[in-house]
């Protein structure tokens, strides 16, 4: 065997104490609708803290007093975007978070108009 | 003998047996000789209370006969005969009040008494006859003399004496004193003229004197024989011995009477003398004997002293080395060699101490020497068992670290992967894999724990405790079913996170096993005076109070490893870890029925709250870190 047997590893090399799959206890579905990468999340107001929410929810909370998009709260908090969406998920089913989904993608034919009178010009 | 003595009793118990024979054949030895000698003191007493009175009475009957004889031919008055039956009844009276103190001593001396009283009695029928003329002069004379003959039976059976040359001397004594009585008898028959029967006695009592005489003188030693020899070869004896010859030829010498008497009573003065000789005799042969009774018995007794003290002291040396091997047999078992074996397993160094005793005996020191064997032996066998252990640890370590080291890499792909997953479903398999990847490297880190080394995740700063009992919650099979409450931020020490973790985590194993799978565990943290408290708590089916009890002392006190003992694998790690960190951990019975276990984190192990309340989570992805 070539693996050293008097491996150490310290702080962040050792991992991170609670691993994602417990954060989510398992799920990678959201409680609400699929949200997607770039959707805004805004904090909906109210002074007092919720009961029973775990840290991760709350650093989002406090994260998204700003509209961020689901993307940067994941590379916020350094966690898989599956978690984030499970997490925001259930603070958006719990009515503590706003989700702003982006607007729909022009279609191809439009685009091709844009091109065409670009091209025009 | 189903009971145990000491050897103390028992070598009592050995000494006694022949100490004792001795002691007994002490007393027989001087009880022996003592008995010699007192009855060469017996012979004295003998003649004061029998012979002397014996001797006294014949003589009186002696005389009684002559003057009976006398009157018979009317030669003495009545007045006479009278006067000297009284000194003979005086005489006889004597005899008998003497002769009773000592007629019992032996039962051949009270029969020879008793006939002698048989005859004494026949005295007044002899006298009555002699008064009333129913009885001839012989026949008179001959009545005395049954009497008398009884009387030198009783001499002939009391001279008995050990010392033979004194008894032999006595023997003729009294024969010498018989020939003086058959010459009395002479002397009565042949008063005046005789008759032919009365010749035909008196030749046959000369020819018994005259034989007695030199039969006896032949056997008398000089000091005895020479008064007696002086009488024999005196005028008178020849004179008299010519009256004899002439009475025998039918004639009546005038003088006899008058020779005779003188005759008799020199005669008897030589028989007193000589018996007081032989009396004076045996006093220094009982004294001699006494003596040597006294040295006898003083040399057997110095001799029995000597051998009991002897006895004791060797006795009292071996129970006291005895006392000593046990001592330091007992000390060997009880103390030393607990002591070193204890030593030896906590991995310290041992210095064997000799089991020395002092004795002066083989044996004793062999078995010494023994138990030294033995200790050095035993503790040889326990180092042996020391170094086994530590190399099963060793090897269990060392396959748990490559376990533990390829469990960590898998993670960090697995992080990797999580971070790229974009599809749910791919996701939940990756936590999935996660999840046994965990769980695997919890058990690989037991083993570690168990193989007495610390696992290789280590933390620099505090963490909070809530992450602590959720990383916990993470590395159990079951995870979803647990409920880790929140908690105030407090931090746990960084060195001792991983440990904790683990603690945690075997209790949360317990728990979610021993209840049924649709009930939650909850996970509760709290701060206390000295410290800081999680409580988990199932809602099984719980223990009883021994159960509870059982296990509370062994996480109280961790127990030697017990390879055999797998099945509480779980607690033995939760007690080692908990004795390392100065943790103490609790179970109860919880009031939903099931069963709390309170991990108590002293206060040195716990930190306050982070200022900052967000702690971001590391940006740059993990790496592994090689210690060398």
């Amino acid at each position: 065997m070539s693996d050293r047997p008097e491996e150490r590893w310290l702080d962040e090399d050792a991992g991170p104490i609670v691993p994602a799959y417990l954060l989510t206890r398992g799920r990678t579905v959201p409680a609400s609708e699929a949200i997607d990468l770039i959707a805004v999340i805004i904090t909906s107001g109210g002074l007092t803290t919720p009961r029973g929410l775990d840290p991760e929810h709350l650093i989002i909370l406090q994260k998204c007093t700003q509209p961020t998009r689901l993307v940067d709260v994941a590379a916020e908090l350094n966690l898989p975007i599956g978690v984030i969406r499970v997490l925001v998920g259930d603070l958006h089913a719990r009515r503590l978070v706003q989700v702003e989904h982006p607007p729909p993608a022009p279609d191809a034919k439009v685009l091709l108009e844009v091109i065409s009178g670009l091209k025009a010009l | 003998m189903g009971r145990s003595r000491t050897i103390r009793m028992k070598i009592i118990g050995l000494l006694l047996v022949p100490l004792t024979s001795m002691v007994v054949l002490w007393g027989v030895i001087t009880a022996v000789t003592a008995t010699e000698s007192l009855e060469l003191r017996e012979y004295k007493t003998l003649w004061t209370n029998l012979r002397h009175p014996a001797y006294k009475l014949i003589n009186e009957l002696q005389q009684e006969r002559l003057v009976s004889a006398k009157h018979l031919r009317h030669m003495a008055a009545q007045t006479a005969v009278e006067a000297q039956r009284s000194r003979t009844d005086a005489a006889e009276d004597t005899f008998r009040r003497l002769s009773d103190n000592s007629k019992d001593r032996s039962e051949e001396i009270r029969t020879q008494v008793n006939a002698v009283y048989t005859q004494l009695n026949r005295l007044d029928v002899i006298r009555g006859e002699i008064d009333t003329s129913l009885s001839d002069r012989l026949h008179a004379v001959e009545s005395y003399d049954a009497i008398v003959d009884e009387l030198f039976g009783l001499h002939r059976r009391v001279a008995l004496i050990d010392d033979i040359p004194i008894y032999e001397q006595s023997r003729v004594n009294i024969d010498m004193s018989y020939a003086k009585e058959l010459l009395t008898r002479e002397q009565a028959i042949a008063l005046g003229p005789t008759t032919a029967a009365e010749r035909r006695m008196f030749t046959q009592i000369v020819g018994n004197r005259r034989f007695l005489v030199d039969q006896a003188l032949g056997e008398l030693d000089p000091p005895l024989r020479d008064p007696q020899v002086a009488l024999i070869t005196s005028a008178a004896y020849q004179r008299m011995r010519m009256m004899e010859d002439q009475i025998i030829s039918g004639r009546s010498p005038r003088d006899w009477l008058s020779v005779t008497e003188e005759l008799a009573e020199t005669f008897q003065a030589a028989q007193m003398r000589a018996s007081t000789n032989l009396n004076e005799r045996a006093d220094p042969v009982a004294d001699q004997v006494l003596s040597r009774a006294f040295m006898l018995a003083g040399t057997a007794l110095v001799l029995v002293i000597v051998s009991i003290v002897f006895s004791l002291r060797m006795g009292n040396r071996l129970s006291r080395e005895l006392g000593a091997l046990r001592l330091a047999a007992l000390e060997v078992a009880q103390e030393r060699l607990p002591h070193v074996v204890g030593k030896l397993r906590r991995g310290e160094r041992v210095e064997l101490p000799e089991v020395s005793v002092a004795s002066t005996t083989v044996e004793i020191d062999d078995v010494g020497q023994a138990f030294s064997t033995v200790q050095q032996t035993a503790v040889e066998a326990a180092i042996g068992q020391a170094r086994l252990n530590e190399g099963v640890g060793h090897v269990f370590r060392n396959l748990a670290r490559r376990s533990q080291t390829l469990l960590h890499r898998q993670r960090i792909q697995l992080e990797d992967m999580q971070h790229r997953a974009t599809d749910p479903d791919a996701l939940e398999d990756l936590f999935k894999l996660d999840h046994l990847t965990t769980r695997m490297r919890r058990h690989a880190e037991g083993l570690i724990i168990l193989s007495g080394a610390t696992p290789g995740r280590g933390w620099s700063r505090p963490v909070p405790l809530l992450d602590v009992a959720r990383g916990a919650a993470a590395e159990v099979e079951d995870y979803p079913r647990v409920t880790v409450e929140p908690m105030s931020g407090q931090r746990l020490a960084g060195p001792v996170v991983g440990d904790v973790i683990h603690l945690v985590a075997e209790l949360i194993e317990n728990a979610t096993v021993y209840s049924p799978v649709h009930t939650q565990v909850i996970v509760r943290g709290e701060e206390a005076a000295r410290g800081f408290v999680f409580e988990v708590e199932d809602r099984g089916l719980g223990m009883s109070a021994e159960v509870l009890a059982e296990l509370n002392e062994r996480l109280a006190s961790p127990p030697e490893f017990d390879l055999a003992d797998s099945d509480r694998l779980g607690l033995f790690v939760v007690s080692r870890l908990a004795a390392r960190h100065d943790i103490r951990v609790t179970l109860r019975g919880s009031p939903y029925g099931g069963t709390t276990a309170i991990v108590l984190i002293p206060a040195e192990h716990v930190a306050d709250p982070d200022p900052e309340p967000h702690v971001k989570e590391p940006a740059r992805p993990m790496r592994v870190v090689r210690s060398e």
